[in-house]
């Protein structure tokens, strides 16, 4: 037993931290967020230099081969940093598709541009009725091998109005797991139209319309991709909750940091008990968020039997905690934790999207209690 | 990061050897009490003795060095011998750390080679007398009185919630010889009242037979039978303060590190939620949507305690100084515990408060025992809201700031 970091992982998190602090600095965080396409292609280009879109891509595809566990301490800096990104849909949720399901020719075309991060996947799994879970996919795909024609919408789907192509989980029969299929779609396709979505989204989300859209090619077996996405998801739910972690992380500092700092009474507010309680409040979600989680992502790359349970029940806390954590930090600040400036508000959007994205506490509650045979 | 130990094949020969031990020397119908107040004189006397054979092999205190009667061995034998113990539910193996910390660090080597060892070895059992009907969450504010007698001490006050797993107090047998649970006790008695606060107190050692000590069961919800003490001109050595006259606080610091968990624990036990979720499979609760809620909540809670429990463990053993991690084990236990005792009610309705005593109760009344000790344990250590007062000091946002006592993990040697 070893909680610690190795040494890989202790120098990439290190020139994460250096990164992220050169680049991306409140005010550009603030400038994203309120951008159209929530998108900093130099930022984008930078990360594939480093060699993180790469991360967990095999090495025989031009990646890094690095374990989920490595991934999560490079996520928990993107979030602590906020750090808008395609990763997440590309180089995770469709690169492990592509290496879980896809053919040998798929995986030598495919990967080693994601991983170098010349293409950009979106992935597309969410409709109209939100949910993650396979009964939910509904966009209907009809056709026979090689030729599939879809038609139906996608909700909430992240990156796709920037991606060169997406990743479109299509029902080609009926049922719940079985029937869904994995297809391609390029972002020109006729037929394919994209509307970003519009409120306090804390990623740019995109409702995604096919109208007889042809798919350019399906990874994976026709009406058998479920095991594999089942998987797919365990995985990048793991390291989204990394993600949450380092937010976690985050607006617990700054409100330590202000307690300590900001005066009333003639004195910091941090030394009242009734702020205190939000700090404390704080400390426990930052350490249940981080120990679930990464016991979750060492399970998977362990091979362990209950690694699916242990990711769900990370999500279940890096989900609430997130929320709650942000939530504490606006009680320790008062009124200008929401100024737009000071830069509380960009994670409290992002805890608030995040929370569902992926499947929010209930769904995975739910999937706990059916891995535990309950 | 790795999560679990992995077993090497001499460690696993160790287990062998382990079990093969226990078997031997462990008799058919000696079990963990449900509630300790039911243990019974036989089984108490049992105890006595099998502590004084595990420590006798080095396998009570097993990392401790041998120097001072530990076992010397590595945290992997410590480990698979904590679990063997757990699998085989012998009652009263526990090895507290909370006296054996504060004379590692603040002893003198001959107060380790009089006290530490005995106690490493099994040989004595040692009761905790710090709190006081006055002073409980505010400890330093006790009134025990520590006044030099030529090269003694005199020992004056009332001690309240002390010591006692077991309620268990033997008096007389039928050989005439007295049987105490307890050998000694350790204590906080102000020795300079014009000192300030903090600097006014020693940590003293006293012999459980001492003249002027005399004991009062107190009537409590828990199975504990906890006592009240009370010390009347009761005569100590001064090879029996530890640390300096008034450094009794800075010693008493050491030991509350450890009773806040910064030990860490790397085999809990968590039956009631075990139970739990075996009933709502038996009863069909776990299909409820809410109960779900409910059901996996609790699960969680304990799962992350069982975290917070590893992560201290590491880090003890790793030797990295801890801030408000000792405490935070200690606030986690206590608030999940209470969390966790409402979540079986939702689920199970009235039936976690039969005791052993009702034919229909579950597991044998275990789950009316979880319901009054998730109570009872709220306080002992230092309250849920005393556990948040330090976690505040450690992240360094209060008006006092501190660092974690020192530990025979940190301690400089």
């Amino acid at each position: 037993m070893d909680l610690g970091l190795s040494e890989e992982q202790t120098m990439l998190k290190d020139s994460a931290i250096e990164f992220l602090n050169a680049e991306l600095p409140k005010t550009r965080v603030r400038e994203l967020f309120e951008s159209e396409d929530g998108f900093a292609p130099d930022i984008w280009k930078q990360m594939a230099d480093l060699g993180w879109t790469g991360l967990i891509i095999p090495e025989e595809y031009g990646g890094a081969g690095t374990d989920l566990q490595t991934l999560g301490v490079l996520y928990e800096e993107l979030g602590a940093a906020l750090a808008p990104s395609p990763h997440l849909s590309s180089a995770v949720l469709s690169a492990l598709t592509i290496e879980g399901a896809g053919s040998d020719d798929q995986k030598k075309n495919l990967l080693p541009a994601i991983a170098n991060g010349e293409q950009t996947l979106a992935f597309a799994f969410t409709e109209p009725d939100y949910g993650w879970g396979p009964e939910r996919v509904q966009l209907t795909a009809r056709g026979e091998a090689g030729n599939y024609t879809l038609d139906g919408t996608k909700l909430f789907v992240p990156d796709a109005h920037i991606a060169d192509q997406i990743l479109v989980i299509g029902r080609t029969q009926g049922g719940q797991e079985h029937g869904l299929t994995a297809f391609l779609v390029d972002k020109d396709a006729p037929g394919l139209s994209i509307r970003t979505q519009s409120g306090w989204l804390g990623d740019k989300m995109n409702e995604v319309t096919f109208d007889g859209v042809k798919a350019s090619d399906v990874i994976g077996p026709v009406n058998g991709i479920w095991p594999v996405l089942d998987s797919v998801l365990d995985k990048a739910t793991g390291v989204l909750s990394a993600y949450m972690v380092g937010g976690c992380r985050t607006v617990l500092e700054m409100a330590v940091e202000y307690s300590q700092n900001r005066v009333q009474f003639g004195v910091p507010i941090g030394t009242f008990q009734r702020v205190q309680d939000w700090l404390i409040m704080g400390v426990n979600i930052e350490q249940s968020a981080r120990w679930t989680t990464f016991e979750g992502l060492w399970k998977v790359d362990a091979g362990k039997e209950d690694a699916a349970q242990a990711i769900s029940m990370a999500k279940v806390v890096s989900s609430n905690g997130y929320f709650k954590a942000a939530e504490a930090a606006h009680h320790v600040h008062g009124g200008i934790g929401i100024d737009l400036d000071y830069g509380l508000t960009w994670y409290t959007q992002k805890a608030r999207t995040l929370q569902h994205y992926l499947g929010d506490a209930v769904h995975h509650r739910a999937r706990m209690a059916r891995l535990m045979d309950l | 990061m790795d999560f679990e130990y992995r077993y090497s094949s001499e460690q696993e020969v160790f287990r062998t050897e382990v079990r093969d031990w226990l078997n031997e020397n462990v008799p058919e119908g000696i079990t963990n009490p449900l509630d300790n107040a039911h243990t019974d004189r036989e089984t108490f006397l049992w105890i006595k003795d099998f502590r004084k054979q595990l420590g006798a092999k080095g396998w009570l205190y097993p990392t401790w060095p041998t120097e001072y009667g530990g076992g010397g061995l590595t945290g992997d034998h410590d480990i698979i011998i904590k679990e063997e113990l757990e699998k085989a539910d012998v009652p009263g193996t526990d090895a507290s750390a909370l006296f054996p910390a504060a004379a590692a660090v603040w002893g003198t080597e001959e107060q380790k080679q009089q006290f530490l060892r005995p106690t490493l070895q099994g040989e004595i059992a040692l009761w905790q007398l710090f709190t006081e009907p006055g002073a409980g969450s505010d400890l330093a504010s006790l009134r025990t009185r520590a006044t030099k007698d030529g090269d003694d001490w005199l020992i004056n006050g009332e001690k309240v919630f002390n010591g006692s797993k077991f309620g268990y107090k033997l008096g007389d047998d039928d050989n005439g010889d007295v049987h105490e649970e307890f050998d000694e006790m350790f204590t906080l008695a102000i020795t300079d009242p014009d000192a300030p606060r903090h600097r006014n107190m020693g940590y003293f050692i006293i012999p459980g037979d001492a003249p002027g000590v005399t004991t009062q069961t107190m009537d409590l919800l828990s199975g504990q039978g906890k006592q009240q003490i009370y010390l009347d001109n009761v005569r100590v050595g001064n090879d029996r303060l530890f640390g300096g006259e008034t450094q009794g606080w800075q010693v008493a610091q050491t030991t509350l590190e450890l009773e806040h968990g910064g030990g860490g624990q790397l085999v809990p036990r968590n039956h009631a939620v075990e139970q739990m979720l075996q009933l709502a499979r038996d009863t069909g609760a776990g299909q409820h949507p809410h109960l779900v809620h409910t059901l996996m909540d609790a699960y969680i809670d304990n799962q992350i305690l069982r975290l917070i429990g590893l992560r201290n463990y590491w880090m003890y053993e790793a030797k990295q100084e801890m801030s408000y991690h000792g405490s935070q084990n200690s606030l986690w236990r206590k608030e999940s515990a209470l969390r966790t005792a409402d979540a079986i009610r939702e689920v199970l309705g009235l039936t976690p408060l039969l005791n052993q005593d009702d034919p229909k109760a579950p597991f044998g009344g275990a789950l009316e025992t979880h319901q009054r000790e998730s109570l009872v344990g709220a306080h002992p250590g230092g309250t849920i809201e005393v556990q948040k007062v330090i976690i505040a000091r450690r992240i360094g946002v209060s008006r006092t700031r501190e660092r974690a006592a020192p530990t025979p993990s940190t301690a400089k040697s």
